[in-house]
């Protein structure tokens, strides 16, 4: 028995002490961690204020960004960031008009912004190899520095979450109360986009500006099914980007998986298992209340029901 | 200037590219049109991404792409509709959490394949419009021909349902088939796309055309004929850009796409602008009135 | 809030009249213990109607008690128990006999579609699959259009017209599908008063017609001038009559619950019953 723990703990232990990807692997690690966490808050806002196209829309569009820093030589998280906010503001202004609905302003903006990014990149030669990092990241790159980057503003935009968590709150909750109650809504909706954008920002070089999405968004969905109390949302939400970060490096290593995929494809298996069994809304509870509810529809028809007979009113 | 446009039309394989753009552009004219009217372009992004584990399943396997890629986003497209009758679960937070780990568990497989790791998911997020083959584009009209022929049998229960699902229920329509009806055929479109642009750009196919119209017309059928014009103008300016500047030919017509849009967006800004300050049209015709509570066709 | 409503007095012949009138036709829509639930909730319990081939019946109660519930159980759009029957056939072989007015929140309004066009959707379902639309269609869709004073704006998108024309226009296209029964779900709110009686007088006519007119209003007023027979609905039938039978004050109580308080019901010296809430 004793061997048996022994060798378990060898295998997990394993890839973290390995001679020649050790040190890789414990940084991908913390900042899959680091991630994680700022994910699970961020992402609790956007999945309760509805958000989760328009921050798809945000990771796809911060691309040209990224191509222009590259291609001028400059810092990409600057790059990255102003085109974030660039076209979260021509989306705002585009979803004004009021023909074209908001999320088909959303589509039209950041196919264009992605398609622009790429234009850019294919005119340098041989331009594949740069884009997928851009696309996917590189988990096993990551360095020291950037995981002191990405605690840092991690540790910011936790901060600014924390100071201003009550508004943020009412305005996830109901924004045309928060409205009504003199939230300044729309600014608070922009200063959430901003500490989404730096969100994505920081992720982009372990994840990529596509998978980020998951990031941000699967772990909160999975809590919301778990629980209906807000603040509960978060550490769930954090645990369960912990969890799939930490079999993600598993599958990396042991399976030879993409790591940052490996580990969107665990934490969207926690969200089905979480539609399946959630004990508010899980697939096996709505089976018997969906029985509950038809016997009840058939009750209701047939006479027996606690209220007395209409007809000796009329 | 003749140069300009002749040199790239003698080369067959331009020739080739602008017979699929223009395909391409009478099918997802059509399409995206029922896209935006529907406001479905968060599922259409769902779906482009979504054919992709598919795709790479079709290919390890050695089956044919086009159906592993229907597959796939058919498969996803139905568990999101289930997802999203979950009542903690809204609609786009189902959406988004099952495309990106569709996407994601392609690019697992993706990565188990170590030669053909890169290549094939660049074809697949770009496409390669330069390299379409008859067979391609013969594909691509069959498609075109259903997809269209299909749209134009159902075209007035579609009509009703996307305005008005409430009469359509009461009329008895089958209101939830008709709806997969349409998710079906626009799989379809994303996937013949796909081997020409690539899975992003066939996303911008089937929303900026449709959004574009919609901008400049008040009619259903009329707005169709401009989304077609707006892909096949789109669809020459960018493939002319990209030849003779040497750039990567499918986001050339996106981008082609977006600045149409731009450019009509700005022109009804204008109007809208001059209208109001003339406050009332030479016609008397009040400017486009809105009513608030709006209700999506799914409510 | 104060809601006043002024019910005509009963007056001995004319509605007796009309109610005997009703009393002898046969019935042509009857709803057996008809229950609508959207999911754990309840919204309609048990209620069973028999309906006459002709007349003007008025649906009220409270918001959310389940008017609109009823009018789409009765077109088997959301989960139902009980049963309903048209002329004694199911209404899966009945439905084109009936024709919808939705509520007007519920539709798409930046949709471009014309007002014509919006008018042909009532006769979808005899044009049937595939097919265009015939000379006899049109010829059809014209009619009503000027039936409902809406001919002039044919070719307006529906979007572009004031929500009183919107709701003329959803009322020629219910026409348009020339159906026996007819359900409206609140025609009256949020439309001005000169479309407000544009419906009315249109509904009035086609009652004479023989057709029966089922309305789900918040319009007590209305209800009592027009309506033949009433159905006070709050989650179950409270009272079914000639307007004259339901309008008291206690049925009212039971009705509305505590939201709505009646203070009286007297009559006017020009003999009116005057109901204030």
């Amino acid at each position: 028995m004793a061997d048996f723990f022994n060798n378990l703990w060898n295998w997990l232990a394993e890839p973290f002490n390995s001679l020649y990807a050790g040190s890789l692997i414990r940084n991908a690690f913390w900042e899959l961690l680091i991630i994680s966490v700022i994910g699970g808050v961020v992402g609790t806002y956007i999945v309760l204020r509805g958000l989760v196209f328009i921050v798809d829309a945000l990771t796809h569009a911060i691309f040209p960004g990224v191509v222009i820093a590259f291609l001028i030589g400059a810092n990409f998280f600057l790059g990255a960031f102003i085109s974030a906010l660039a076209v979260a503001l021509v989306i705002a202004l585009v979803a004004r008009n009021r023909r074209v609905s908001e999320d088909s302003s959303i589509g039209v903006i950041f196919t264009g912004a992605f398609a622009l990014g790429v234009v850019l990149l294919s005119s340098q030669r041989s331009y594949g190899r740069s884009l997928e990092g851009f696309l996917f990241g590189d988990i096993l790159g990551i360095t020291t520095l950037d995981l002191w980057v990405t605690g840092i503003v991690g540790l910011l935009i936790l901060g600014a979450i924390f100071l201003f968590r009550k508004e943020l709150l009412f305005s996830a909750f109901d924004a045309v109360m928060a409205r009504a109650a003199g939230l300044p809504v729309v600014r608070l909706d922009l200063f959430l986009y901003l500490l989404i954008a730096a969100t994505v920002v920081v992720s982009l070089p372990a994840v990529g500006n596509i998978l980020v999405l998951a990031f941000l968004v699967t772990p909160s969905a999975t809590a919301r099914l778990f629980t209906n109390r807000f603040y509960l949302m978060m550490p769930i939400a954090v645990v369960i980007g912990m969890l799939s970060s930490l079999v993600g490096i598993y599958l990396g290593y042991y399976a030879n998986v993409a790591g940052s995929a490996g580990v969107v494809v665990v934490a969207t298996g926690f969200f089905i298992i979480g539609l399946l069994v959630s004990p508010h809304s899980g697939l096996f509870v709505r089976v018997r209340q969906w029985r509950q509810w038809r016997n009840q529809l058939r009750r209701a028809s047939q006479n027996g029901l606690e209220k007395p007979q209409p007809e000796g009113r009329a | 200037m003749l140069n300009f446009l002749s040199d790239p039309l003698n080369q067959v394989f331009v020739q080739r590219s602008l017979l699929e753009m223009l395909l391409l552009g009478l099918l997802c004219g059509v399409v995206s049109s029922y896209v935006v009217l529907r406001g479905v372009a968060f599922l259409v992004n769902a779906l482009g991404h979504a054919v992709f584990p598919g795709i790479v399943i079709a290919y390890l396997v050695g089956g044919d792409l086009f159906w592993g890629g229907l597959a796939a986003g058919l498969i996803v497209v139905v568990s999101i509709s289930l997802a999203e009758r979950n009542q903690q679960v809204s609609e786009s937070t189902a959406i988004g959490v099952l495309y990106i780990g569709a996407f994601g568990l392609g690019i697992v497989l993706v990565s188990g394949i170590k030669r053909a790791s890169t290549g094939s998911l660049d074809n697949f997020l770009f496409g390669q419009l330069f390299g379409v083959g008859w067979n391609d584009v013969l594909n691509t009209l069959l498609v075109s021909l259903l997809v269209l022929g299909l749209i134009f049998l159902i075209r007035k229960e579609l009509l009703l349902v996307s305005f008005d699902t409430q009469a359509a229920r009461a009329l008895g329509l089958p209101v939830g088939r008709l709806k997969l009806v349409f998710l079906i055929l626009v799989a379809l479109t994303v996937v013949t796309g796909l081997p020409a642009v690539g899975n992003i750009l066939m996303i911008a196919l089937l929303i900026t055309p449709g959004a574009t119209a919609r901008l400049l017309t008040d009619r259903l059928v009329r707005m169709m004929i401009i989304a077609v014009g707006v892909v096949v103008v789109a669809g020459l300016v960018g493939v002319l850009a990209s030849y003779h500047l040497g750039l990567a030919p499918g986001a050339c017509v996106v981008v082609a796409l977006t600045v149409l849009f731009l450019l009509a967006l700005l022109y009804t800004s204008v109007k809208n602008a001059l209208g109001d300050r003339l406050s009332m049209g030479p016609t008397g015709k009040p400017v486009n009135r809105r009513v608030e509570n709006q209700v999506p066709p799914g409510a | 809030m104060m809601n006043l409503a002024l019910t005509r007095k009963f007056g001995e012949t004319g509605m007796t009249d009309t109610g005997s009138q009703v009393a002898t036709q046969p019935p042509l829509l009857k709803i057996e213990n008809l229950s609508v639930a959207y999911g754990p909730v309840l919204a309609l319990q048990n209620v069973s109607l028999t309906l006459p081939g002709s007349g003007f019946v008025g649906v009220i109660g409270p918001n959310g008690a389940g008017k609109s519930s009823l009018l789409k159980g009765l077109l088997g759009m959301v989960p139902t128990g009980g049963t309903v029957s048209i002329a004694g056939k199911s209404l899966a072989h009945a439905r084109l006999r009936i024709s919808y007015v939705p509520q007007r929140s519920e539709v798409r309004w930046d949709f471009p579609v014309t007002v014509e066009e919006v008018v042909m959707m009532g006769r979808y379902k005899h044009i049937g699959w595939v097919k265009f639309p015939g000379k006899e269609d049109r010829r059809i869709v014209a009619e009503t259009l000027e039936q409902v004073g809406m001919t002039e704006f044919r070719q307006r998108q529906i979007g572009q017209l004031s929500g009183g024309q919107q709701q003329r226009v959803f009322v020629a296209r219910a026409l348009a599908q020339q159906g026996d029964i007819m359900l409206l779900d609140e025609p009256l709110t949020g439309v001005d008063t000169t479309s407000q009686e544009v419906i009315i007088n249109l509904l009035e006519r086609l009652r004479d017609q023989g057709k029966l007119i089922i309305m789900a209003t918040h319009d007590l007023n209305a209800t009592s001038r027009e309506c033949d027979l009433v159905a006070c609905i709050n989650h179950r039938l409270v009272a079914f009559g000639p307007p004259a039978e339901v309008f008291k004050p206690e049925i009212l109580a039971e009705t509305y619950g505590g939201n709505v308080l009646t203070v009286a019901v007297g009559n006017t010296p020009d003999g009116q019953t005057v109901i204030i809430q």
